[in-house]
């Protein structure tokens, strides 16, 4: 920047008294020149000593320094001593116009004795002459490494330098070009530094603010964070994050950082049109705004904005892989407006910031999603209650009870437990049960239908598979056993699971480790089983249809459900039971079950036991339509016959057997032994006792 | 799950219940009896109750018995009131 001295006194007081400089004189100039190089750091106080020591070798009223700007190729003047007033603040010429460029070019003084005279240079000499300069000369500035330009004397009187006072002056010059040349890279290693300065604190910002991301969950304190980063680097009063809100069409202000009246909120709407943030985001460029651009924006943002008194703003927008969320931006109430270096500052803060909002946007996603399943879990788990409620198991008889109390007594354990009973007992309602009574309830009960699903696929099912595993498998599938981890695994009829695949499940029921389908990770897992079957598993073994060990393993505590046939008590209950079930889901008033219905399905054997008699029932009620339940009697007067002989044959087999059990305190042979009481052999009554699947535990 | 919806009426006080009447609901309806107390006539009506387990059998039983009409018109429930008015 130049700028001029007045050197009045010592310039003025020199002018009388110029002389011719003796050798011994020279020599001291010269050692004052060099002292004076070594001594200053800036051009201008540099140059103003100069012109005190130069002045003792020549005349002149005016020193400048004009300097070649390489990078535009012009000579600028850069510093000027002026012992008048000079109208001089900057001047740039081309190398052409320029005495100083010529000197740059040419390496020579060029001296112009009178200025009057000079046909050339006509911008520099009407400066001059404006100044009251009437000679003048300029030597070449130069340093044995480069050229800088050149130091131009002016004197208010006609041919001021001699050629004695040039060469003396050039001499000199030279040492005023290193001291030039020095200054220069002073000031340009300043620059540097302060370059250096500038992004050390850019990148320092830009790792607080990594660090505030990775450190704050908390939105709120998250954005306080970030806010007091950028306030080292950018001062500014006002800081906001608007978030676009793509179903309202707006901005939601998702933080805001400002002591202000309160006109601008969290959670406030901010119409994209109309709003300084509004132009950032659409344009997808940053954007400064000052007091005048705000006023003309016409939404209620912009009247509030000016009325906190907000006088200058830097918006800009935030974007992750192309995909715009919102913006950041950041105000004054006072001061400079913002810099382009102050905008370029906060978009880098605003991408990292925008992966935070990315990052918290997905969050909010995944709660979401996740507090939604939560709540189909629990709607789905209350249904599936309300289908199997272990509370409503309709019955008085001593089987039935038998039965619910052996579940009371193994529920609380974690022990394998094999339900056995015919189709439609209430093998599911009992594993459920069992499931709910014990400390895995708070864990999900899985099924597995083994009959259900087809053999080759029964092992992926149980055990899952990696993706490639077979043909088909696309992708990644979690079995059943990992569904269950914590919880109970039901399997239901586990008498159909093939041969090849039970070492497998022995494996997991024993060891409760195992590998997916494809995976040689071996998985553990902590999962209480519970199967069903309404096979003989026993007969199986013996015939080599089910592994021995797996059968024990399961059957650690066998529960036979009884069939139906054998509580006739509890047919009665059940009916009305199911009648007022559906009745009411047939919007029907049936209030009443005729005493020869009641009886006839009360005789009937139900071979498909409670599901048979359910849908029985509903049968009848669809067919009722009073309030009297209309049963076609003739359904269970023609089929039960033969099936209840058969049945009721191996009912009073068993009765008989548990009876004369009970009578001899589970004592079978000798004389007052069960076989006795029976009339069988004891052999004879341990295999009816087998396959009756009679257990002293259970009886 | 159990609603009870309480009438009051001149002529008494009237206990609707929707839902089940099992597990921790007696005690609902129980603390909901005690609240009315024997001042007036109540009676209960059980035509919207889908289920009854014994300890509501049983606090059916005691209101009966102190004077509370139970009505329904379900086939399970009437059995059940039946078999509490025997």
């Amino acid at each position: 920047m130049p700028s001029g001295t007045d050197l009045g006194a010592v310039m003025s007081e020199a002018r009388g008294d110029h002389r011719a400089c003796a050798p011994d004189n020279l020599q001291q100039i010269l050692l004052d020149v060099s002292h004076a190089t070594a001594s200053h750091r800036d051009l201008q106080s540099l140059l103003d000593e100069l012109a005190g020591l130069l002045r003792r070798v020549a005349r002149f009223d005016r020193l400048a320094i004009v300097l070649h700007d390489p990078e535009r190729d012009v000579m600028r003047l850069h510093t000027i001593v002026s012992i008048g007033p000079t109208y001089l603040t900057t001047l740039e010429l081309p190398v052409a116009d320029s005495p100083a460029g010529l000197v740059w070019q040419t390496q020579r003084p060029f001296v112009v004795p009178r200025i009057d005279e000079e046909p050339g240079f006509s911008e520099v000499t009407r400066i001059l002459k404006a100044e009251g300069m009437r000679s003048f000369c300029v030597l070449p500035l130069t340093t044995p490494l480069r050229r800088l330009g050149g130091l131009s004397f002016a004197s208010q009187d006609e041919d001021a330098f001699s050629d004695a006072d040039v060469e003396i002056l050039h001499e000199l010059t030279s040492q005023v070009a290193l001291a030039v040349d020095n200054t220069l890279h002073h000031e340009a290693a300043e620059q540097a530094q302060h370059q250096l300065a500038w992004k050390r604190d850019r990148l320092q910002l830009l790792l607080d603010v990594n660090n505030a991301l990775v450190s704050n969950l908390d939105r709120r304190a998250l954005f306080s964070a970030i806010s007091a980063c950028l306030r080292r680097v950018v001062s500014h009063d006002y800081t906001s994050l608007a978030v676009y809100d793509a179903d309202r069409k707006a901005f939601d202000m998702w933080a805001i950082e400002f002591e202000g009246k309160g006109l601008i909120k969290e959670h406030m709407l901010v119409p994209v049109a109309g709003s300084p943030a509004g132009v950032a985001f659409t344009t997808g460029e940053p954007r400064r705004f000052e007091r005048a651009d705000l006023v003309a924006f016409e939404s209620e943002v912009g009247a509030a904005l000016l009325a906190e008194g907000i006088q200058s703003m830097c918006t800009v927008p935030l974007t992750v892989h192309d995909r715009r969320l919102g913006t950041l931006s950041i105000a004054r109430l006072g001061g400079e407006p913002f810099t382009a270096c102050d905008t370029e500052l906060l978009a880098s803060v605003a991408s990292q910031v925008a992966f935070s909002v990315e990052n918290s946007l997905a969050f909010q996603e995944i709660a979401e999603l996740k507090d939604k399943l939560a709540a189909e879990k629990v709607y789905l788990e209350d249904e599936i209650r309300t289908e199997y409620n272990f509370e409503e198991v309709i019955g008085q008889s001593p089987a039935l009870k038998r039965v619910l109390h052996q579940v009371e007594t193994v529920a609380p354990t974690d022990s394998a437990v094999l339900i056995c009973g015919e189709t439609g007992t209430g093998k599911e309602l009992i594993a459920r049960a069992i499931h709910d009574l014990s400390r895995r309830r708070q864990r999900t009960l899985v099924k597995v239908n083994c009959a259900a699903i087809p053999t080759g696929l029964l092992e992926s099912e149980l055990f899952g598979h990696e993706r490639g595993a077979f043909t088909g498998a696309i992708a990644q599938r979690i079995g059943r056993f990992e569904l269950a981890d914590g919880g109970t695994l039901f399997l239901d009829e586990v008498g159909d699971i093939p041969l090849e695949l039970q070492p497998k499940l022995l494996r997991v029921l024993q060891e409760q480790e195992f590998e997916r389908l494809g995976s040689t990770r071996t998985r553990r897992v902590h999962v209480r089983v519970v199967a069903a079957t309404n096979r003989n598993l026993d007969e199986m073994v013996a015939e080599g249809t089910f592994r021995n060990d797996l059968y024990y393993r399961l059957n650690v505590f066998p529960i036979t459900l009884p069939p139906l046939r054998e509580r006739p008590e509890d047919i009665p209950p059940l009916v009305r039971y199911f009648v007022q079930k559906f009745a009411r889901r047939m919007n029907k008033r049936v209030e009443t079950v005729p005493a020869d219905a009641m009886a006839a399905l009360a005789q009937y054997a139900w071979p498909g036991n409670v599901r048979e008699l359910e849908n029985a029932v509903e049968r009848a009620v669809i067919l009722t339509s009073g309030s009297a339940l209309r049963v076609p009697l003739s359904e269970f007067r023609a089929r039960p016959a033969a099936l209840t002989g058969v049945a009721t044959l191996e009912a009073t087999e068993r009765q008989a057997i548990l009876r004369a059990l009970h009578d001899t305190n589970w004592v079978l042979g000798g004389p007052h032994g069960a076989a006795t009481r029976l009339g069988l052999k004891r052999t004879t009554l341990q295999s009816r006792i087998r396959k009756l699947g009679i257990h002293r535990s259970t009886a | 799950m159990l609603r009870i919806t309480i009438t009051n009426r001149p002529e008494g006080v009237t206990l609707a219940l929707e839902g089940r009447l099992a597990g921790p609901w007696v005690h609902e309806l129980a603390g909901c009896w005690k609240t009315i107390g024997n001042a007036s006539a109540i009676c209960v009506q059980l035509d919207a109750v889908t289920f009854i387990d014994a300890a509501g059998k049983a606090l059916l039983r005691t209101m009966h018995d102190e004077g509370a009409v139970l009505a329904a018109s379900g086939c399970m429930t009437r059995a059940i009131l039946e078999e509490i008015g025997r």
